[in-house]
């Protein structure tokens, strides 16, 4: 998934919005913890508006120095449309931990049994921060932070799951 | 003198440092059919006064074998088990129900309140089964149900509440005797997410006041909670993790951006403008 959708999305619920103004309205929209990198918004609004899915508009400011704010252009709509009626892909990647077990099996022919005993504690552990982390701010916090935590906490969950199996696995 | 009061700390500090359970070698084998069954192939356990332990695994693990075996309620093949210096294995029926009543207090997934009584009677009964006088036992069920958030429902019968509800009655009524252990087999598991944590948070609440729980589970989140975390598999113990080391900032644990992509590479699959 791209930041290009987050700041398509951003303007087409209010615009014309500056650069400092999404990206401080994007780290909001990612939930607690969410940083990012000015030295990356920046070329990426440069990129959407070359591309035609934003314009940029220069504001002069009394009190302060002058800004560029930028607004959706109709392509940038349709974009963004188009994107909402593509199916989201299901598929993983290669996460972390599936990295770490196969090579960790390459160099350890039989460390089924280490991966286990490392990553069920590390695993636990993590969960019960996120759950302890959730009674804490019960329900005083921001929809992103709320779902982005549970999200955590199930795929927590699930990888605790895989791990199991993967001990019960026939050799 | 200085020999007696030393000999009395040491005197003490045995009495604190004994395990309030312990199992030793606890082996079940169930006879299905012509066939042996091994539910639990030689447990070793031993729970201290205050712990909170959660055993966790996935069904027919063996984890409510555990349970039947450290109530009273089944018995093992062999091994030994004891309560505070007393062997259960050795105890007759009759013995295992009054320390079922008296000296454990046990909430289920299904709550198990008797129906046509209310939940001041429900609370009550363990303790006029103990000896109490009716007023007595009338009074600390109030002071429970008070304290548990239920001081509007005491006449209220079983159906008549929630499922949130009826397990603070279940508990309730487990506490009545002061149970040296409070054991709970999976009380979060007829429950909706956010009521199972009202539920989980009750139990802490309770360990911090210094009540000793054993909780068995095959939820991780519930597990997570607990101080130790006793992990089985097929009749054993394969692993035993000791919870909340070092706890991260909270800022830090949703931090991790992976995912996000911003650089300048189109992604496969994007549409191109």
């Amino acid at each position: 998934m791209s930041l290009k959708y987050v700041l398509l999305g951003l303007l087409k619920q209010h615009q014309p919005r500056s650069g400092y103004e999404l990206k401080r309205e994007a780290e909001q929209l990612l939930g607690r913890g969410a940083e990012l990198n000015p030295g990356q918004i920046y070329p990426l609004l440069r990129k959407l508006a070359q591309q035609q899915l934003l314009e940029g508009e220069h504001v002069e400011q009394e009190d302060r120095p002058d800004k560029r704010v930028f607004m959706l252009t109709e392509a940038g709509e349709r974009e963004l449309d188009a994107w909402f009626a593509e199916p989201v892909s299901l598929a993983i990647g290669r996460p972390a931990l599936f990295l770490r077990f196969v090579v960790l099996l390459l160099v350890r022919p039989h460390g089924r049994d280490d991966f286990l005993k490392e990553q069920r504690p590390r695993l636990l552990e993590f969960i019960g921060q996120l759950v302890a982390d959730r009674t804490k701010h019960q329900g005083s916090e921001d929809l992103s932070t709320r779902v982005l935590r549970e999200l955590t906490i199930l795929h927590a969950e699930a990888d605790l799951k895989w791990i199991e199996w993967l001990s019960a696995l026939e050799a | 003198m200085k020999n007696v009061a030393k000999n009395m700390l040491q005197g003490t500090l045995l009495e604190t440092t004994r395990p309030r359970m312990r199992v030793s070698g606890l082996t079940k084998i169930y006879r299905r059919g012509g066939e042996a069954v091994q539910a639990l192939a030689g447990i070793d356990l031993e729970i201290m006064p205050g712990d909170f332990v959660a055993i966790m695994g996935q069904s027919g693990c063996g984890k409510t074998t555990l349970l039947n075996m450290l109530t009273g309620v089944d018995r093992p093949t062999a091994g030994e088990i004891w309560l505070d210096g007393e062997r259960l294995d050795k105890m007759s029926e009759a013995q295992l129900a009054i320390l079922r009543r008296q000296r454990l207090g046990l909430i289920f997934q299904a709550f198990n309140l008797l129906n046509n009584m209310s939940a001041l009677e429900n609370v009550m009964l363990p303790a006029l089964l103990a000896g109490r006088s009716a007023r007595e036992a009338r009074k600390l069920a109030g002071a429970l149900l008070d304290e548990l958030g239920l001081s509007k429902r005491y006449r209220m019968l079983p159906g008549e509440l929630s499922g949130g509800q009826q397990q603070r009655v279940a508990i309730a009524r487990a506490l009545i005797n002061e149970p040296a252990v409070l054991c709970a087999d999976e009380p979060t598991g007829n429950l909706d997410a956010h009521t199972g944590q009202d539920i989980l948070r009750l139990l802490k609440r309770l360990h911090t006041q210094g009540q000793t729980i054993i909780l068995i589970t095959h939820d991780a989140q519930v597990a997570s909670q607990a101080e130790r975390i006793v992990i089985m598999r097929d009749g054993r113990i394969v692993d035993e993790i000791r919870g909340q080391g070092r706890l991260s900032p909270s800022s830090l644990l949703l931090a991790n951006m992976s995912g996000l992509d911003i650089s300048d590479e189109p992604e496969e699959g994007e549409n191109n403008g």
